[in-house]
């Protein structure tokens, strides 16, 4: 309803206009930095012998790069704490809800539409940051070779900041439904918010049972320590480094083994290994072909998220209790 | 439009195990200005509520015929909004709105439509919640103490626009409030609340003329058969309180004495504890 | 224009009131026929009375003969009161009263002994007129249908 959109606005102006700004912003640096990591891949390319931009790299990797992309992760937050968490909560505290419902709009119609409303804004901004990360992740791993499947790279893409930006509004109306207070409400944001990270960590990896490789180890061209061999693409699911394996299907951590065992100068790295029996490195890891699948189980938690707390939200409103006096 | 603005049939509303309400049967008639006194706690503000719609009843049913608004004490405004941006809210958020109506009622107490609700005074705030409510064609306005903030010029003003108001739009008012002397040729019908229960429910005027005081010598008992509401005793006098058919026209034997009551006598007879009789003799 | 006053701590009605008021205007030549009454909206506002109480005065007030309501003009005076049409009769009254009160104050009564004789005296059911009486009272038409409030 027109009235409903024009409420949505006037009580809630000044989080809009700063969102739009601040995503405007992020959008536009996240573009520019994306197209400068673009050119200087292509620069390495055509300077690098073995088209291996990873220690070839003439220049540093810009770090406002990893900052872009972690602020989209970090983004659905606030929304929560500045967009959802007031819409009912405010309202609360300030006793104005009776005046809201006792006008010819019903309560739960009043929640709709001011939650549409927020919906298709965070939506339509959510897009378009999502959208823009997709794009730096994937320039950010043309230059630095690090994989779309680990830590920021894949929370930046496959859509992640749109569904988890619409799913974290609702969370912040829902526990300002239920809560009825704001500061209470931003404290319950904070709570859920970090459960939910430290959890997707450990969680993500365990999406599908991780694949488990014996990769027999190469030497680099210089002699020196074998390198851990991953995919471009793949993520790594071992917990810190990756062990070693022998013969027997013993497995020994590498500090062990290329310091321990052979890490004498005076050693020959090949033949010492050789002599332990080892063959190889023993890898867990997700093969980059499951990334679109991953990407899609999250959006998939997301969404979910998205839907329990609009049901909360809803109920709350639905049994609210409210007198004069 | 019915002659009845709100009826309700057995209603009822308990907060865990206290009723505030209970087993609540009333008809409440329709243009007219509904005076609804009691007791802090009897269950005045349950019932507005209960009207107006903002809260659901444990038992029995509500019916309000039209459009209700509901005015509370705490004048619940938007604090950053304009007084013209809360008229705004009013014309979006309702269906049938009346700017002008609310517009007349704030230029007659001269309220500036730039300033912010929240730099108004206490009393400005109750005229822009009162404009907002009328706005909305109100079939029915509830108002619950809505008066506590102006000086007594402005409530007398108030209350008389308010009347012009029900004059001219055929609007019920209910009106409650403490200070019954203001009642006085303000309010046409009577509902008195006690404990959650109806105790007196009817049209001020022939509520006024079944009660009488009569004084005369000391007795137990009245001359006249009817509820005696109040009883006092000195020495050599009694006077009672009492309800009857004809009230202060009952005839009586001389020595003793009938006067009519006035409406606020009526509403302390009936809020003052029920005290036995035997008592004082 | 009259001006209203509701006197509300009495137990005397609103409206009753502001019938006694008009009755009282009349008999002092404060109105005339012809004179506009206040609209009931104007009332309402002075005086903080109910529309209802203000359409229960003028309603009896039209019963009585004094005022009659034009439609969508207003109430307007219509009748007189009593015999007030002579203003010797009342200078001639008052005066035979002033003397009562006069003689009644050198009898040692008090204003509230006065006020109760008068009462008893209009209470008594009117009685046998004096020839006197009866002569006069025939002489003047009384257009009073006299309901009291």
């Amino acid at each position: 309803m027109r009235g409903l959109i024009w409420l949505t606005w006037r009580q809630h102006r000044w989080p809009i206009v700063a969102s739009a700004v601040i995503t405007a912003a992020l959008v536009a640096l996240m573009l520019i930095t994306a197209s400068d990591l673009g050119s200087m891949a292509a620069k390495c390319l055509t300077t690098a012998a073995r088209g291996d931009c990873r220690r070839e790299k003439t220049e540093a990797v810009p770090s406002h790069a990893s900052y872009l992309m972690n602020s989209v992760v970090f983004l659905p937050v606030l929304v929560a704490v500045f967009w959802g968490v007031p819409l009912l909560a405010r309202e609360f505290e300030q006793r104005t809800l009776p005046l809201a419902w006792s006008q010819d709009v019903s309560r739960l119609k009043w929640l709709t539409g001011k939650t549409a409303v927020m919906l298709v804004l965070v939506g339509t901004m959510g897009t378009v940051l999502a959208a823009a990360s997709i794009h730096l992740a994937h320039q950010y791993h043309a230059y630095t070779g690090e994989s779309l499947f680990e830590g920021t790279q894949f929370q930046a893409g496959g859509w992640l900041p749109l569904t988890l930006g619409l799913a974290w509004l609702a969370v912040g109306i829902a526990a300002g439904a239920a809560t009825r207070r704001v500061l209470v409400a931003i404290a319950t944001v904070g709570s859920l918010w970090i459960v939910r990270m430290v959890g997707m960590v450990w969680l993500r990896p365990r999406f599908m049972t991780p694949v488990t490789l014996i990769k027999p180890f190469s030497l680099t061209e210089d002699g020196s320590r074998p390198a851990a061999f991953t995919a471009a693409d793949d993520m790594s699911v071992n917990s810190g480094s990756v062990p070693f394996i022998d013969v027997h299907g013993a497995t020994h951590p590498p500090g062990l083994v290329v310091d321990g065992w052979c890490g004498s100068a005076d050693v020959d790295v090949n033949t010492c290994l050789h002599q332990h029996g080892i063959i190889g490195t023993l890898d867990k890891f997700q093969p980059a072909d499951r990334m679109g699948t991953f990407h899609l189980i999250e959006n998939g938690m997301n969404l979910g998220l998205f839907v329990l707390a609009l049901v909360v939200a809803w109920w709350c409103v639905k049994k609210a209790r409210t007198t004069v006096g | 439009m019915s002659e009845v603005a709100i009826e309700t049939r057995g209603l009822g509303k308990r907060y865990r195990r206290l009723w505030a309400l209970r087993d609540f049967s009333v008809s409440l008639p329709a243009n007219k200005v509904v005076a609804l006194v009691g007791a802090n706690g009897a269950g005045k503000s349950t019932l507005m509520s209960m009207a107006a719609g903002i809260l659901p009843a444990s038992q029995g049913e509500i019916h309000v015929d039209g459009r209700v608004v509901l005015l509370s004490q705490d004048k619940p405004l938007y604090r950053t909004f304009s007084v013209a941006e809360m008229l705004a809210f009013g014309r979006h958020l309702n269906r049938t709105w009346d700017q002008q109506r609310a517009l007349t009622w704030l230029s007659r107490f001269d309220i500036p439509l730039d300033r912010p609700c929240g730099k108004l005074s206490g009393g400005q705030q109750t005229q822009v919640a009162m404009a907002v409510a009328l706005g909305a064609r109100p079939a029915v306005l509830l108002l619950d103490e809505p008066l506590a903030n102006l000086d007594p010029v402005a409530r007398r003003e108030v209350t008389g626009e308010l009347l012009a108001e029900v004059a001219d739009s055929g609007m019920t008012v209910v009106l409650s409030t403490h200070v019954v002397a203001e009642l006085a040729g303000v309010g046409d019908h009577l509902l008195l609340l006690s404990h959650g229960r109806s105790r007196l429910d009817g049209d001020v005027e022939e509520l006024l003329a079944q009660h009488a005081r009569l004084t005369g010598p000391r007795a137990a008992a009245p001359p006249v058969e009817g509820e005696i509401l109040q009883a006092q005793h000195t020495e050599r006098q009694s006077a009672f309180v009492i309800r009857t058919l004809l009230g202060a026209d009952t005839p009586l034997a001389e020595p003793w004495k009938a006067q009519p009551l006035t409406l606020e006598d009526l509403v302390l007879a009936y809020l003052k504890p029920h005290r036995s009789l035997g008592e004082e003799l | 224009m009259i001006d209203f006053h509701v006197n509300r701590a009495g137990s005397v009605p609103a409206y009753a009131q502001l019938v006694q008021q008009v009755r009282e205007a009349l008999r002092l030549g404060l109105l005339h026929p012809g004179d506009k009454l206040p609209t009931v909206r104007e009332v309402v506002t002075s005086c903080t009375v109910n529309a209802a109480t203000v359409l229960k005065a003028y309603r009896e007030l039209e019963l009585s003969g004094l005022v009659e309501a034009r439609q969508g003009a207003g109430t307007y005076v219509s009748g007189t009161l009593g015999g007030t049409a002579d203003p010797a009769v009342m200078t001639e009254l008052r005066g035979r009263l002033a003397t009562w009160v006069g003689d009644a104050r050198t009898a040692g009564l008090e204003d509230d002994d006065m006020r109760a004789l008068m009462t008893s005296v209009l209470a008594e059911p009117p009685g046998e007129l004096t020839a006197e009486q009866r002569a006069g009272a025939s002489a003047q038409p009384r257009s009073d249908t006299g309901a009291r409030p």
